[in-house]
């Protein structure tokens, strides 16, 4: 099956419960990572048909891959707010900063949220963002702050025992690039676990295609 | 004789159970698997419409089914046919 010339497609005509693995090629084009692949149409539907509201796909036009370089950590932090640095590029001068703190650092399990934790990233000399973005093929232009917090304390909407966030970053050198990070805030007892991978652009462009 | 008959009623009882037994799943089977209406679209990153881009996906044809797995060609609105494999 192919979309038409609108970009739309449609599945009509059949009886059964779900479609599962959608998949959407096309040479040039990279299906988003976080589209929603499957959909429930028997028991537990997620899904109501609607030929006025098609379901989008987002597709990442590619301008054409470039070098990137990086680096990747996966280690134990303590979180009593001592300062972590890295290097965003392996082999190159320590120029990211990572400081967990948890509170209480020693808490009781139970059921629900039990602890405040605060994350703050930094780049030296440079900057960082948090993003959402469906792709994150191209670097901002601006909008990048030295350091960025995330803070959460039991009772906030989407407390979560820790974080999983994507950047963009800007080094100092002006490179551009992204930086994936995972902390599980809650590892008993500390140090807990940390885990980031980063990919720049070392020729100044805002292209992050991999 | 009476305990033949009795033994008789017992089976006969057991076999209507589970008679419905097995008509309520088969038709809670039936009540799971619904006429399919799948609409989509596909954008680039600035809005414009994807074309030719080829889709393909697992169709579960037979929910609880104990096989799940099924191949089945079938006729689409936006393009004349497909094979599609399904999983499980």
């Amino acid at each position: 099956m192919q979309t038409d010339s609108d970009g739309n497609f449609a599945l009509t005509g059949i009886t059964g419960y779900a479609i599962d693995k959608i998949s959407i090629l096309k040479k040039g084009y990279e299906l988003s990572p976080k589209a929603q692949r499957s959909f429930v149409f028997g028991l537990k539907a997620d899904y109501k048909p609607n030929p006025g509201s098609p379901v989008i796909f987002k597709m990442w036009k590619m301008v054409g891959k470039e070098p990137l370089v990086g680096g990747a950590w996966q280690g134990k932090v303590f979180c009593d707010s001592r300062t972590n640095r890295f290097s965003l590029v392996s082999g190159s001068p320590a120029d990211l900063e990572i400081a967990c703190t948890r509170t209480p650092l020693n808490y009781e399990r139970t059921n629900g949220p039990s602890f405040t934790y605060k994350f703050v990233i930094s780049v030296i000399g440079g900057g960082v963002q948090p993003t959402a973005d469906e792709f994150t093929h191209l670097a901002p232009n601006g909008g990048y702050s030295p350091s960025v917090t995330i803070e959460r304390k039991p009772g906030d909407p989407g407390w979560r025992a820790g974080v999983d966030q994507e950047f963009y970053v800007k080094t100092a050198e002006g490179h551009y690039g992204r930086i994936s990070v995972t902390w599980d805030a809650g590892h008993r007892p500390q140090p807990t676990v940390l885990l980031w991978d980063s990919s720049i652009n070392p020729s100044g462009s805002r292209n992050l295609e991999r | 004789m009476k305990i033949i008959c009795l033994r008789d009623k017992i089976i006969a009882a057991t076999a209507v159970l589970f008679l419905i037994v097995v008509s309520g799943i088969a038709q809670l089977r039936v009540s799971e698997n619904v006429p399919v209406g799948f609409y989509a679209k596909v954008l680039d990153q600035d809005g414009n419409p994807v074309t030719e881009a080829r889709v393909t996906f697992d169709f579960i044809m037979s929910y609880m089914a104990e096989n799940r797995t099924k191949t089945s060609e079938v006729v689409l609105q936006t393009c004349k046919r497909i094979l599609m494999g399904t999983s499980r």
